[in-house]
């Protein structure tokens, strides 16, 4: 009998917890709204009813959609491919297919752009100029291969954490194959790729690096124009909050997917290995297609990076080392703070579903979306206003890298709770822990793997970052980001380039040392 | 747990504490690459401890507001004019004394609040075998006149540099002209970029044949072998408009003798001669030694259009920008 | 209220609890009150959807009642979180913690102690369920029954005075059910544990309890040792769902009552119409006429056939010798005194035993 947890009071501790993360992860918002009222009417106007608002919009639409789309096309069956069956190197190839998360947009749309057409890389590899992409179907290309590790690594959890039972009580049921994964898998994955086309979903709406290089004029391309251009805070302001909105659109989309979705394991007894489904015939296809998505979304731009320090003169000396460390010394306790605030707000959404614990959780999603610059700016009001000792620490910027990202962690830790039967806590409860204890004991040992995966998608974002680690570092912190960007700004790649190399190295063993210890 | 992470957070706060111990601090928008290697060679000289804030001209503007008087900046280092004007309008410079601003050869503003530090120009870049220079115009205002580079043309609305150029063609030809260029323009079907080395990639890629841009970006393309060459405009024209970059002292300085001091390192020889020759870009100096491709100060100098800089009204030119659709 | 003086030291008394889970619908538990003294094996006995698991769930403290308090030894529960509590649970599905080995789970509750006792004491309680073998495997290496046993000795490695069970033998088959059924009761009784069990199983209840209670929509109708309910069901609803039964009309007299079966003893003195529970047990079949033989279910131990006499079917049981076969016709004699489940009207008595 599966007991209903809906509906029950969430313990007094947890929801303040989780209604402190969520003010913080607001603090911008307030902010936002603060500058935007010191507009003045007929400035109002302007803004807020230009013609072009409405084609910035439908782009945008559209470009978000595709990104979904394109992206689970790939996600799906890597993710199926890394967990289910019987591909060998899954390891190295889980590996492979999160990395391209580390290659910056900026660099890796620069990379598509540089390398293709005449005079290209690809020409002079293949002699042959290879198409040039642009527009929509370019920056749909791009943003597809570099945040499509998102929802990959969200499905991985999922795979990893299904009950092999459901699979294999369908085929009982004489529903086999790819039914049975349309069926039952499907359903089981959704909460998974909910997270997953939110965050995608998210990143193609924010993103101004690849759609400004693809010449494709989305909304978030139109806000850091303006932003950019227009040293107005109030300005800037305005635009940020009709971005927002539309962010506040994509997650009533999802909360209406999500409502009511209960994926506990109800199986009797504890949960049993998977076994792998062998891929007979379509070995080679799957191997061809993980080739092509590795060459595409890694290899390329790697090798265009390698190919600018041969092309470009190699005469400086570079702050590699103060780089790295300062890179490191930000975005790992960036990376585990956001988990450690994401456990409550997914707990809470989890296992006391409602209005409120959905309230809290979407707010994560909030500051995701809130544009960086607008994010920092506030940061640096309120830490001013509040604790002026804290402005120019690097604990700001570890604080601001975590609640930026906080909605990234969130993903894969709910992911993973919904596949962790509260009874389990119930049980450590009856036997003399308190609820803490219980969570600590008994359930987080299972969400492990999720956790590992939120430490890890927070730490490559924070490696990338640029305008929060631009305005909220201490002055003269320098991380790989920051020189990647000095450098590729001033058409500099030969000197960019080992920074950009290392982002991807440092992430790499990262990403490497999770999914070893990461035993399945 | 979380007594653990307490700890991690007061050590890292300790650490970031430490960090912020300097004795001057300069707001760039000016990219590390440029700016490093002279803070490094000053400090050597001078002894004194110089910390650099990088970020894009937008962003620290708007940052040194939020910050207000608990500002810990002392020096503004600009990017373009229009920024540093920004600066000035927002009461945020100092005005700088007389011995400082004697230095440059020219482009000091009215205000005296900022120091010219280099200068660039505008440029028309194309490629090599596809376009003669004799087909070229002499005057900016002549190029919607090249029907046949319909949708062959490059160019930046949304950078600095070429808002500037707009803002100096309002200040000679009056609102009314530039907005008939901007439109007459726009009938060719020019493509925008954001970045100027995108821009460079796309010539050579075959997507342009021209593109309007800054000098120094073709020279740094050149260098590496791209078939690109640079079109002067004739002297005068807006169209080959300097681009002055600049420091300003901040109000909230509390170190005001350093930044001075270091203002006038940078507009010392030694210190002027790093921007030709690592940069392609003019100094505001005589005497510095400049590479075969630029060509020598004065007639640099003369080639740009005398106008005075704090005048470039970059709201105007932004307002405008929006009306005709290119923002 | 007043407490009724119990003979033995109460271990657990439930009064007046309530509970819903939402405003509008009926509650789930709704006013329920009983007790079980030390070392009492007690079972609750209802349907699915009775409110029997929420009921134990109240008592662990897992979920908060809107009325009513739980004593422990005398002690209020109040709104104690469950770790407080000192009450083992077993879970129906036994919610073993899949990440620790079999030890490990039972030393789970025995986290105050220094390492060594902890595994000392868990390996002790899992001689008594007789797994020292399987310490280190995993859950999932078990099969069902061991798993269950482990879920028993984790629960009361801790040492409580009181363990829940929620339908704790429902996904074990049939042979062995019957079998680890006895020896848990053996060791919760050899070790002083009392014990609330929960199931919708009649036979578990009655084999496994010292007392039970038979729950309906929230309200327990009846408690009492497994012979007094069976025997004297004070309900029509507790008369179906213990066993099966025939409800039968009449009007009573005294210690007799007029019903179509004729004029039958009664169990106690009533008067006016009444509701009757006859055991099939209680009815015989001799040659005759009246009444014909619809089914017969053989069952090895005895006999069940279905009996129809003027219009309506009667349930009867015989011994396996029994020489009537379908079609036959038989008489209907009843050997046991008729049970009161019901007063009034035939039509109330009726809506009652439907309901």
């Amino acid at each position: 009998m599966v007991y209903r947890i809906a509906n029950r009071k969430a313990p007094a501790a947890l929801v303040a917890t989780a209604l402190g993360v969520g003010s913080l992860v607001l603090a911008p918002l307030a902010y936002l709204l603060l500058r935007a009222l010191q507009a003045e009417p007929a400035q109002l106007g302007s803004i807020l009813f230009r013609a072009q608002n409405l084609e910035l919009f439908l782009n945008t639409l559209w470009l978000v959609a595709g990104v979904v789309v394109f992206t689970t096309l790939l996600a799906l069956p890597l993710a199926w491919l890394t967990t289910r069956s019987n591909l060998r190197g899954k390891r190295l190839f889980t590996l492979l297919f999160a990395l391209p998360v580390v290659v910056p947009g900026y660099v890796g749309a620069y990379a598509l752009l540089a390398s293709t057409g005449p005079g290209g890389l690809l020409e002079a590899l293949t002699q042959v100029a290879w198409p040039r992409p642009s527009g929509y179907w370019g920056s749909l290309f791009a943003l597809t291969l570099f945040t499509y590790p998102y929802l990959f690594l969200n499905l991985r959890t999922a795979f990893l954490g299904l009950d092999p039972s459901l699979e294999e009580s369908a085929r009982s049921l004489g529903v086999g194959g790819l039914e049975a994964f349309g069926k039952v898998v499907l359903p089981q994955l959704r909460p998974a790729l909910y997270a997953g086309w939110l965050l995608v979903g998210l990143h193609a709406l924010g993103d101004f690096g690849v759609v400004s290089l693809m010449r494709y004029p989305t909304f978030s391309y139109a806000v850091y124009l303006q932003y950019s251009a227009s040293f107005d805070r109030i300005y800037a302001a305005w635009l940020a909050l009709m971005l927002l909105s539309f962010t506040v659109g994509l997650l009533y989309l999802e909360s209406r997917f999500l409502r009511g979705l209960s994926l506990s394991r109800v199986a009797r007894g504890a949960s049993r290995k998977q076994a792998l489904i062998p891929l007979g015939a379509w070995r080679p296809w799957a191997y061809l297609f993980a080739a092509v998505v590795v060459m595409l979304s890694l290899v390329g731009p790697v090798l265009s990076i390698l190919f600018w320090t041969r092309q470009f003169p190699f005469d400086s000396s570079f702050a590699l080392l103060e780089g790295l460390y300062n890179s490191a010394r930000a975005s790992l306790p960036a990376a585990l703070l956001a988990t450690l605030l994401a456990l409550p707000v997914a707990y809470l959404g989890v296992r006391y579903p409602g209005p409120f614990s959905r309230m809290v959780e979407r707010t994560a999603y909030l500051g995701f979306a809130t544009p960086p610059l607008a994010f920092a700016l506030a940061l640096i009001f309120f830490s001013l206003r509040g604790v002026p000792a804290l402005y120019q620490t690097l604990a700001l910027l570890v604080l601001a890298y975590a609640l930026h990202f906080l909605a990234e962690a969130i993903g894969p830790v709910r992911a993973a709770l919904y596949q962790t039967p509260p009874k389990l806590e119930e049980a450590a409860r009856s036997l003399g822990s308190g609820a803490l204890e219980a969570f600590l004991r008994a359930s987080f040992p299972l969400i492990r793997r999720g956790v590992l995966a939120s430490v890890a998608l927070v730490f490559l974002s924070c490696l990338k970052e640029l305008p929060l680690t631009f305005l909220l570092s201490p002055v003269g912190y320098n991380t790989l980001a920051t020189r990647v960007w000095g450098y590729t700004s001033e058409a500099m790649f030969a000197e960019a380039a080992p920074f950009a190399l290392l982002i991807v190295l440092l992430s790499g063993l990262f990403m490497g040392m999770l999914l070893a210890q990461d035993k399945s | 747990m979380k007594r653990v992470w307490l700890g991690i957070m007061l050590v890292l706060f300790g650490l970031g504490l430490a960090y912020a111990q300097s004795s001057l601090t300069i707001y760039s928008g000016r990219s590390q690459a440029l700016v490093e290697p002279l803070v490094k060679a000053f400090q050597n000289e001078s002894g004194i401890k110089v910390q650099v804030r990088y970020g894009r001209d937008a962003e620290l503007l708007a940052a040194l507001q939020e910050e207000g008087k608990r500002s810990p900046a002392d020096l503004f280092w600009g990017n373009t004019s229009g920024a540093l004007g920004q600066a000035a309008e927002y009461g945020l410079l100092l005005k700088l004394g007389s011995s400082l601003l004697s230095k440059p050869v020219g482009f000091v503003p009215a205000s005296g609040t900022w120091t010219p530090l280099s200068v660039r120009f505008r440029v028309l870049a194309y490629r090599l075998d596809k376009v003669k220079t004799a087909d070229l115009p002499d005057s900016v205002l002549d190029l919607p006149k090249l029907s046949q580079f319909k949708g062959r043309i490059g160019w930046t609305p949304s950078y600095s540099s070429f808002q500037d150029f707009i803002s100096a063609m309002r200040l000679m030809y009056g609102e009314a002209k530039t907005k008939e260029w901007l439109l007459a323009m726009k009938a060719l079907e020019p493509k925008a970029y954001t970045s100027n080395p995108s821009m460079i990639e796309a010539i050579r890629a075959g997507e342009i044949d021209v593109a309007l841009t800054n000098h120094y970006y073709v020279l740094r393309f050149v260098k590496v072998g791209y078939p690109v060459g640079s079109h002067y405009f004739a002297s005068g024209d807006v169209g080959s408009l300097a681009l002055v970059t600049g420091a300003g002292i901040l109000k909230t300085s509390k170190h005001i003798t350093e930044a001075t001091r270091f203002l006038l390192w940078l507009l010392s020889p030694k210190a002027q001669q790093f921007f030709p020759g690592e940069v392609f870009e003019y100094p505001v100096i005589k005497g510095a030694v400049l590479p075969p491709t630029l060509k020598p100060l004065e007639e640099a100098l003369a080639r740009s259009p005398k106008l005075d800089f704090e005048k470039l009204d970059l709201e105007g030119t932004l307002k405008l920008l929006r009306e005709v659709g290119l923002l | 209220m007043t407490r009724e003086p119990l003979a033995e030291k109460t271990l657990l008394e439930v009064q007046g609890l309530s509970k819903r889970y939402l405003a509008d619908a009926p509650a789930v538990v709704n006013n329920l009150s009983f007790s079980i003294s030390e070392s009492e094996v007690f079972a609750l006995l209802g349907p699915s959807g009775c409110g029997k698991t929420t009921l134990l769930r109240l008592i662990a403290g897992f979920e908060r009642p809107d009325a009513g308090e739980v004593y422990v030894q005398g002690v209020p529960m109040g709104r104690l979180p469950p770790e407080k509590r000192s009450i083992g649970f077993v879970f129906q599905d036994y919610a073993l913690f899949p990440h620790l080995s079999v030890w490990q789970n039972v030393a789970f509750g025995l986290r105050r102690l220094p390492s060594r006792e902890r595994r000392q004491g868990a390996l002790e309680v899992l001689n008594l369920v007789g797994l020292t073998v399987f310490q280190d495997r995993k859950p999932h290496q078990l099969s069902g029954g061991q798993q269950q046993r482990v879920a028993l000795a984790r629960a009361i490695a801790p040492g409580p005075k009181l363990v829940l069970l929620d339908e704790p033998f429902s996904s074990l088959d049939a042979g062995l059910r019957q079998a680890t059924r006895d020896e848990v009761r053996a060791l919760l009784k050899s070790r002083g544990i009392g014990a609330v069990l929960v199931t919708h199983d009649q036979e578990e209840a009655l084999s496994f309890a010292d007392r039970l209670g038979v729950m309906r929509a929230g309200s327990i109708e009846q408690t009492g040792t497994p012979e007094e309910v069976y025997g004297n069901p004070k309900t029509p609803f507790v008369a179906q769902f213990l066993g099966r039964t025939n409800l039968v009309a009449g009007e009573a007299k005294g210690r007799q009552v007029e019903t179509p079966l004729g004029c039958l003893a009664l169990s106690q003195e009533a008067y006016g119409p009444v509701l009757l529970s006859l055991r099939p047990e209680g009815i015989g079949l001799e040659a005759g006429t009246e009444a014909e033989i619809l089914a017969r279910e053989f069952k090895g131990h005895d006999l069940t056939l279905r009996v129809s006499f003027l219009g309506r079917e009667y349930l009867v049981q015989e011994s396996p010798t029994c020489p009537f076969y379908v079609g036959d016709r038989v008489r209907l004699v009843v050997r046991a005194s008729a049970v009161v489940v019901g007063r009034g009207t035939p039509e109330r008595v009726k809506a009652d035993s439907r309901a």
